[in-house]
């Protein structure tokens, strides 16, 4: 039995949430706050595996709560918000950074599906490990290299599904602004969200974002390419993208395996793939194809992800040729391209010479 | 397995209820004078927040997209057009009200 507590001021919502949660008789709502300050001492009371957390609050906002849960009482928290979560904002974004490892707007009964929905992911998200938050953490784990200025490999395809924005964030914040590859990032998320979170990108990272739409895209290097809406990310020749409106493949649009695939095709072994947090197939496939190719691929470590199931399963099909924290993911493209550009200008065999690279990187 | 409408039906009481209330609060909101009307105009901005959010939940289109509209009105300091959607928002919980009563 999955067991859950609910903050949520609104008492309405409160009750909603209960019916649709406990519906399929697996979930179990156990206790619940009606503001940020309730928050802790009911998590720290009941314990649960996972908590719905709304945003708008009174007092402590949900911004605020999940911060102060994450430092005192860590817990896999799911935002279960209003229509703020719109096209335009990047609260949910901002959640996920403070530590929440989803967010999805509140369901409407009208919606089978929207109820669904929130059950799968409640399930996805029950009991995932997550950690105490300290402040700058990450920055103290943090390497400095040189940055040079031609690339080892031509692209970098990044896959990222539940869970996994905090870490494409971690990621393309590491990189410098002389970044030597064009980054594609495909982030499993409703399409409504999907502009809010390239503008979320845009703010933490010195490279531009960019929105792939359906006319080809002339990319350059340090440039972060995102699907437009309702649409998959192909490269048709080396340095042009375009957004490819086509049916979803295996249920997911834009798919992983879509953007592995086509660059697998297109660029070979002058390429890196990676694959993020998330559950799920969606990416394996087309990783191993790119692995095939002789392109050098790296999956999350499963035991840092925020939800292992995908890159757990990308290690041990041997999609990825290794498993690494997203922030060692960063530190290793920097420091590839340095090694790279100071031994030769011609296409690397990726995962020989990053076998020295890797060497003196900390493993888990 | 519970159908949409007896789902509806079940909290169609508890919605009225929180909804009426919220009404009421925003109401005094605007009734309130000249002074702090951009602090009461966002107390009434919250109130209509909620009820849009809970009407959403339970489908009741038309109160989520006045109680919307009017979140909107009241964050941009439109008192005349909050009143008049306030106004509909009363309709549209009349509405509701005596859907219940007749089903």
């Amino acid at each position: 039995m999955i067991r859950v507590v609910i903050v949520d001021d609104s008492s309405l919502s409160r009750m909603i949430l209960t019916k649709v949660l406990e519906a399929d008789g697996d979930i179990k709502v156990v206790g619940q706050a009606t503001n940020g300050f309730e928050a802790v001492p009911r998590i720290q009371e009941h314990k649960p595996d996972l908590v719905t957390m709304d945003i708008d609050m009174p007092g402590q906002n949900g911004l605020e709560t999940i911060e102060s849960v994450m430092r005192t009482s860590p817990v896999p928290i799911l935002v279960v918000t209003g229509e703020r979560l719109g096209p335009e904002s990047d609260l949910g974004f901002r959640a996920i950074q403070l530590g929440a490892l989803d967010f999805m707007s509140k369901p409407s009964i009208a919606d089978e599906g929207s109820m669904t929905r929130l059950r799968a992911q409640v399930r996805a998200l029950a009991g995932v490990p997550v950690f105490l938050h300290k402040a700058d953490a990450e920055e103290s784990g943090r390497r400095n290299y040189a940055i040079p200025e031609a690339p080892p490999f031509s692209v970098v395809a990044i896959a990222s599904g539940a869970g996994g924005s905090k870490s494409v964030a971690t990621i393309l914040g590491s990189l410098p602004s002389n970044f030597g590859a064009p980054i594609v990032v495909v982030q499993q998320m409703p399409d409504r969200f999907s502009h809010a979170f390239a503008k979320y990108l845009q703010g933490l990272t010195s490279l531009r974002v960019t929105t792939v739409e359906a006319m080809p895209h002339d990319c350059f290097p340090g440039e972060v390419l995102m699907p437009g809406s309702d649409s998959h990310v192909y490269f048709p020749r080396r340095g042009v993208v375009v957004g490819l409106n086509a049916e979803p493949y295996a249920g997911q649009r834009p798919s992983a395996t879509i953007l592995f695939r086509s660059v697998a095709e297109t660029y070979g072994s002058d390429a890196c793939g990676i694959i993020l947090s998330g559950t799920g197939t969606d990416g394996l496939e087309g990783l191993a194809t790119l692995r095939s190719a002789g392109a050098l691929t790296l999956a999350e470590s499963p035991t840092a992800a925020a939800v292992a199931d995908t890159p757990a399963a990308a290690m041990k099909s041997g999609a990825a040729s290794r498993a690494l924290t997203a922030q060692m993911i960063a530190n290793c493209l920097v420091s590839a391209m340095a090694a790279m550009n100071s031994k030769t200008t011609a296409p690397p065999s990726n995962d020989a010479s990053l076998q020295n690279l890797l060497g003196d990187l900390p493993r888990k | 397995m519970v159908s949409i409408m007896e789902l509806r039906e079940s909290f169609r009481a508890p919605f009225l209820q929180l909804a009426w209330q919220r009404y009421t609060r925003i109401v005094e909101s605007l009734g309130k004078g000249e002074k702090g009307e951009v602090s009461e105009l966002r107390s009434a901005a919250s109130e209509l927040h909620c009820l849009s959010g809970e009407a959403s939940m339970l489908d009741f289109k038309n109160v989520a997209e006045l109680a919307r509209v009017g979140e909107k009105a009241a964050r941009e300091g439109d008192r005349a057009q909050v009143t008049k959607l306030v106004t509909e928002i009363h309709t549209a919980l009349k509405s509701i009200e005596a859907e219940g009563s007749s089903g």
